[in-house]
Order: C-alpha cells, then structure tokens, then sequence
C-alpha cells in the first residue's frame, strides 16, 4: 500500500475563493476534497495519508512557496505526491507544476492534472502532467484519468500520449539496436505507406492560447493600458529593474491626462530610452486613450498602469506576471487590455 | 554526370597494426614504415609529423581530433581515389576500390576554428564514435613556424590521402575477405518497378576555411544542388576539411561509408529502389538557403524520386537548411525524413531542435548533444597532452557532453545513439556500451 | 506571430512601440491614436489564432 500525498489549493479544500488566495500552506490529515473521491479510485493499492493545501496568490507569487509546500509534504512520507486536477486556473496550476518539479528532483514520484492550455504546465519541467478538462464541472472525468495516472507512475511506468500526458517529455538519449541510416529508411517506408505521423522528434509546441472572445461594445468597456517597456514614475519607487526583472508594478493614472517627460521614465536596459524618456506616451499612449474615453469611443481607462521590464526575462516569470495580470484584471472593471511591448 | 554503372568494392579486414621497416600488408596484419608514412607529408608548412598506432580497446583517448579517412585505392598510387587531390579530378571515377576496412588515417593537432573532439578507444564513450571501431594511425604535427594556418590544413589534408592509399596499395595484391557489389542508382533493372524510388540528400557545410567540404577536390561553396553518382563516395569523391561541433563531424572516413546509401543499398529490390544522391552546399544566407532548397526540391522532382532521406552538416545553423528542402519536398509531393540532433538541454527538457521543419514532419533523431557522459582515466593521450575545453591532462576521468565525441550524433546517421525512447540507457557505470 | 499572442499590432520601433519621434508633435500624436483604435478593433475582432492587425 502506497502512501500519497495531494495538493490541493485554496478553493478545492473549502476555506475559500480569491479571498483566500493568500493563504499560507497547511497539511491536512487524509483526503479533503475531490481528493476523497481519487482516494477511492486508487484504492486499495494507494492510500492519500495527507492532504496539503496553499492559496494560489501564495504558491505562485510568494519567493520559496514552494519550498515550504513541499517540506509539509515530505513531512507526510509520501511514496507519490499528486497535484491537482487545476483545470484551467493558472496560479494553481502554476504550483501543482513546480511543485511536481520538485518532488521529482526530490526522488519522490509525482504526477500532476491540469487543461493543456494551462499556462502553468510548461514548469513540470519533465515530471508527467495528464490532461484534465478545462473546469471543475469536469472533475467527474478528470479524477478517474488522474487515478489511472496514479497507479501508472506509481508502477514506475513512463507515461505517453496515449496516457493523456501533456507538456514536455523529456529527451531521454539511449542507444538503439540499429545506425540513424536505418531507421531513416524504415521511417520513410512508413511515411511512404501513409503513415504522416511517425517520427521519432516530436515537432516543437508552443504555448498555446486560446484567444478570448472579443468585447461586445467597445464604447462601454473599460481598457487597461499595460507595458513591458518599464516606464516607471521618474523616481522608480518600486526598484524596477533594468533586465531580468522579478516584479511587476502599478501605477495610478487617476486625473492624469498626459505623461510628462520629466515625471516619468523607462528603466528598460535592452534599448536606447531617449525617445520614450523625451515623450513617455511613446511607451503607454495615454493621451489618445483619454482622447478616445473623452469622445465615447471607450468606456473608461483603467485606473491604474502595470509595467515590468522585458529585458531578459525568464520565462517562468514571464509567465508569472502574465498569469497575474491576468487573474488581477479579472477582478478589475478591465475587459480589454492593450500590452504595448519593446 | 555519366550513366551510373554498377561499382564494387574489395574488402581487405585489418586486424592487427604496428609501425615496422617496410609498409605491408598479411594476413589482416598491416604495418606501416615510418619512413613512407613521413613522405606523404613532407611539406614546408610542416616542421615535423609522428605517427602512433591505437586500437579499439587500448586505453588511449585521442583528442583534437580532425579528419579521419579509410585507407582505400583502385591501383598503385590511388589511380583515381580522391579525385582532385591525388592526381585530376577524372571524368569516371574508378568503379572498383580496394578497402582496407577497420583502419583508419587520423589527424590530430591543433588548427583555428577546430573545437576539440574526442576519441575514446576503450570505455562508455568508444562505441560513440566510428574511431573507437578501427586500428587508428594518429598522425600528430608541428606546423612549421610562420606557417599560414590554411597551408598547414592543406598539407594534412594532402598527407592524410596519400597516407591512406599508400596503407591500401599494400593490399592490391591480396585476396579480397569480401567482394561487395553494387548496383548501378538508379538501377536500369528495376526501371518499371512498383517499388518506391528512394534517394539521398546529403548537405555539405561551405564556409570557408577550416570548415569546408571538398568534392572532386574543389570546394563545394557556392555550387549548385547537383546528383552524384554514389559509388564516386567510394571513390573518395568527398573529402572533409570542416572542424566544427565535434559530435556533429562528417568526416572523410563517414562520408566514404555513406550510411544513408548503405541502408537503401541494403534494401534496394527489397522493399525500394535506390535511386541515387544529391549533394547541396548550406548557404550561410536566409535567401541562399531559399534558393538552394528550391533547386534542390525540383532536382529531386526531376529525377523522379519518390522520397528523399536528408542529411544536414552543422548545428542549429543547418537545420534551417534541413527543414527548408524537407519542406520544399514535401510541397513537390516527395516523402522527405530528416536527421537531427537534439539539443534538448542536460534534463533533456529543452526544445530539442531549433528550427523544426513545419510540414515535413518525419525526422529521426541522432541524440542529445547536451546529454553527459563519465569518461573513465586513460593511461595514454594521443593529439594532445591537455584537454583545452576544460583545461585537465588529457588522461585523466572527466565529465563531457555527448557535444565533444568525435561523429557521435552522426549526422549522416552512422550513430546508434537516440532520443526516440525504448533503446538501451547511455549510461557511464564504466562498462562498454552496447 | 510564433509567440502564440492572438491579436497583434504592429508598430514602428521597438524603443517607441507608440511612438514615431520621425513625424511632427501633432502628426505624432495622431498616428498613435491611430494605432490605439486599431487595437481597439482588434478587441472587438474574434480570432481563432494568431492575427495581426496592421495599424
């Protein structure tokens, strides 16, 4: 009988929605949650002894989150550690992925669900992720999917496509029993016999987004203005950095018609920021947007700007930004926003 | 180009080697005077050259290697192998050569642009490279003080083909271990056959000095996509002088093997038609690779090739121009399936090819360049006394990525190495692999 | 159009992305409202992937 670890966030245990989000990790003894219901599916073999839970604003935003996620799971002893199912929602799915990183480069197996479209899948680095649907209505698919992945990986079974796996597998190098030369001719025989989908490289994915759906009304909608170009009030209170940056910032841009030069700069370090330094609305347009807002064409400018610094970025915090911009937008009037990038 | 005719080669196994007072070859025995050896390299570029043998199993690592070519000859002083570098480039290569298979002619030694590779003859890593197969005579060199680097390439290029026919006119006379015959690509007999018609593409890397390819002696930049008779590879027809990305090297020796022809050789009237090989340069410019791709695309068409197997020469530079032509394939409706190394990261996470064909998707894959191997201690070092890359004696154990051994991901596809899963790990627990 | 973002506008220069400093004061200013309307649009625009709205 094997010992299982979940994770699950802040919502999936029942404390709360996004007023909850921020919510230091806790463990839990046994299942909570869905996670009653995938005890049952991998039982007996599998038993969840824990179950450790982390609001999402905290997993996904808070520096050694997931450290101190994962020491309450190896306080439990696990065999395996599951996370999940995240559906579609980033910031958890954000943290099911790194934490499932983290358990795998602990030793300790580990297999996490999420939608493919999950932003969040891509920092599994190479542990399993299998497919769940895209929201909790689904949850009555994706646990059965999530228990067979389970028992699988718990077997040690390497899991594929045909598992549901999703996101990157890892490039593992091994020596064939036959020369490239040979398998390139019985791979041409198969492609020659119809077969369009053999290879032995997967071709590349990129980060798929599904584009949301257009606004209704422009005249009414509120529309954020947004910037990866660091344009920052002249003082850079909020310590933007020039390249490589591990935050993003906002800026109120109430009774603010026009961006000074002189009030406002670009500490971006990946181009020359004497144009946007002598006219920063060649950085955020605000002039046109107040125009447009002025003679009804918008509804509202949001009230406030976000800005980072896109020089050098890692992906995963590029990601990260996205995805909280993404979730903080939600909450706002915002339903567009315009990124204007360098 | 003349009608390809049917070609053959004579195959003489070497066995055991050594150095000795008169060049010979008995009994699979092949000794080499040093005297002779010396001769093929006598040059004003070079000060002094030494020669040492290294068989498969000793524990001598070779590093910096260069070239390496197969001692091959049609008659007493090559007549006609490496055209335009022994004697003219002939308008009918000769038909049958003499091979003296399981050696090989090894420069090692220094020269810009050349990043260091490594041949191990014992240990994880010799059945990586096609060196860790063959009784090796390592030449090493001292360029003449003053010397220009290029004259300096030249005259080892020159010695290193004399070298090898001189090794191979001291089998004419003996009875062939094998007779290998082959048919004429394409092949007259099979002319209305159903079978598919399956041809080569091998790209050769042009550019410029130290990391060029040579065929019939001149090199290959700037030419256009032409067909080549495949048994003018037998004779030599393409000489490497290209130093780079040692995992991804096409040597001479490989080149003189072609993997990709001897695996449709192996099943022409089988289950296809071989039907010849086109040679491309790699153009260094976005509108050179277009325009190459396209000619080349339409040669194919032309020749009436079903399906196109396609070799690259280079790093991420050259998979452009791979997925260029195995698109431009596709699109003229030819089955095109490509060789590409990975370049997946040491976790193998990464994204494994830089610049992925987009609707020609079969692509077979030659290995992760990142992926690290333990070489154990070696009790002696051949083509240098340190390993630059990382500043150690050349003998001691150390960690390499696949990157630094010697034609290992093989882009010709000679390798065994795989990213494609259910093969056997590559692992370094000190016993030979495979 | 790789990056996978689904609606894109171009622009001029990466150090000015709204922003021409090679047109007047006003002819600038107009341009770059210009460009904010044709963002506008492409929000008000479904796509199914990747687009680009030239401004």
């Amino acid at each position: 009988m094997s010992r299982i670890v979940h994770y699950l966030n802040q919502f999936f245990t029942g404390v709360g929605g996004e007023d909850a989000a921020g919510m230091a990790p806790v463990s839990m003894p046994g299942p909570v949650g869905p996670g009653r219901r995938l005890g049952d599916l991998i039982g007996p073999d599998h038993e969840i002894v824990a179950t450790v839970s982390c609001g999402d604003d905290y997993a996904a935003g808070v520096d050694g989150a997931i450290d101190e996620v994962m020491a309450l799971v190896l306080a439990a002893e696990p065999d395996l550690v599951v996370a999940g199912p995240a559906f579609t929602s980033g910031r958890y799915g954000l943290a099911c992925a790194r934490l499932v990183a983290a358990a795998t480069a602990a030793g300790v197996p580990a297999v996490a669900a999420m939608h493919p479209d999950n932003p969040g899948l891509e920092e599994a680095g190479g542990a399993p992720v299998v497919a769940s649907t895209d929201t909790a209505r689904g949850m009555g698919t994706s646990l059965p999917a999530l228990a067979t992945a389970v028992a699988a990986v718990a077997e040690g079974r390497t899991l594929t496509a045909a598992d549901g796996r999703v996101g990157a597998v890892p490039r593992i190098t091994s020596l064939s029993d036959r020369s490239a030369a040979d398998r390139a001719v019985a791979l041409t025989l198969k492609r020659l016999g119809g077969d369009r989908h053999a290879t032995e490289v997967p071709l590349p994915r990129f980060d798929k987004v599904t584009p949301a759906a257009p606004v209704d009304d422009v005249r009414q909608v509120t529309v954020a203005f947004v910037t990866e170009g660091g344009l920052v009030p002249d003082a850079n209170p909020g310590s933007l950095e020039s390249a490589r940056a591990t935050r993003w910032l906002r800026y109120s841009l109430e009774g603010t018609d026009t961006l000074e030069p002189g009030q406002w700069r670009s500490v971006h370090g990946g181009f020359s920021t004497a144009w946007a330094n002598a006219d920063p609305m060649r950085i955020l347009p605000l002039d046109a947007a107040r125009q447009l807002e002025r003679e009804g064409a918008i509804g509202r400018v949001l009230g406030e700007y976000y800005v980072t610094t896109g020089n050098g970025t890692s992906v995963g915090n590029a990601r990260r930004f996205g995805i909280e911009w993404a979730a903080d937008l939600h909450h706002s009037e915002a339903r567009a926003a315009v990124l204007t990038a360098t | 180009m003349d009608q390809p005719a049917a070609s053959a080669r004579l195959v003489h196994d070497v066995r055991a080697v050594g150095l000795g007072r008169a060049t010979s070859y008995q009994g699979g025995a092949l000794t080499v005077a040093g005297a002779d050896a010396q001769a093929c390299f006598a040059d004003p570029s070079l000060a002094s050259v030494s020669f040492s043998w290294s068989s498969p199993g000793d524990p001598t690592r070779i590093v910096k290697v260069l070239d390496a070519v197969e001692p091959r000859t049609a008659g007493t002083g090559g007549a006609g192998v490496f055209p335009g570098f022994l004697g003219p480039a002939a308008a009918h290569p000769p038909r049958t050569v003499h091979v003296l298979r399981g050696a090989a002619v090894v420069v090692a030694g220094f020269l810009p642009r050349a990043q260091e590779a490594v041949v191990d003859m014992s240990g994880p890593a010799a059945a990586l490279s096609p060196l860790g197969a063959t009784h090796n005579l390592v030449v090493e060199f001292e360029p003449a003080p003053a010397a220009p680097w290029e004259d300096v390439d030249v005259a080892l290029r020159r010695g290193s083909l004399a070298l090898a026919v001189l090794l191979a006119d001291a089998a004419l006379d003996a009875p062939p271990d094998a007779e290998e015959r082959f048919a004429p690509a394409p092949d007259p007999d099979l002319a209305g056959s159903d079978l598919p018609a399956v041809a080569g593409l091998t790209n050769l890397q042009t550019q410029g000095a130290f990391k060029d390819v040579f065929v019939g002696g001149t090199s290959f930049s700037g030419s256009t996509p032409a067909l080549l008779d495949p048994a003018a590879l037998d004779a030599g027809m393409i000489v490497s002088g290209q130093f780079g990305h040692p995992s991804l090297k096409n040597p001479t020796i490989v080149h003189q093997n072609s993997p990709v022809v001897a695996a449709l050789r192996a099943r022409h009237g089988v289950d296809l038609r071989f039907a010849g090989l086109v040679i491309s340069p790699e153009p260094v410019d976005a509108a050179g690779k277009e325009r190459v791709s396209a000619q080349a695309a339409e040669l194919c068409a032309a020749a009436g090739f079903d399906a196109v197997i396609v070799t690259k020469e280079g790093g991420g530079n050259a998979d452009g121009d791979m997925a260029l032509k195995m698109d431009a394939l596709e699109d003229l409706g030819i089955a095109a399936v490509g060789l590409f190394a990975e370049m997946a990261g040491p976790d193998g996470t990464g994204p494994p090819i830089v610049v992925p064909p987009e609707r020609a998707t079969a692509m077979v894959s030659t290995g992760n360049y990142d992926h690290r191997l333990a070489l154990p201690a070696m009790e002696r070092a051949l083509g240098g006394a340190e390993l630059a890359l990382l500043s150690v004696p050349a003998t001691e154990a150390m960690e390499l990525p696949v990157a630094v051994l010697y034609a290992s991901l093989s882009p010709l596809g000679w390798g065994r190495l795989t990213c494609a899963g259910d093969a056997v790990a590559v692992t370094s627990n000190g016993e030979d692999v495979g | 159009m790789r990056v996978g973002a689904p609606r894109i506008v171009p622009t001029r220069g990466i150090p000015y992305p709204t922003g021409d400093p090679s047109l007047e004061g006003d002819a600038e200013r107009a341009w770059r409202r210009r460009l904010v309307e044709r963002a506008l649009e492409a929000v008000a625009t479904t796509v199914h992937e990747p687009t680009v709205f030239e401004p």
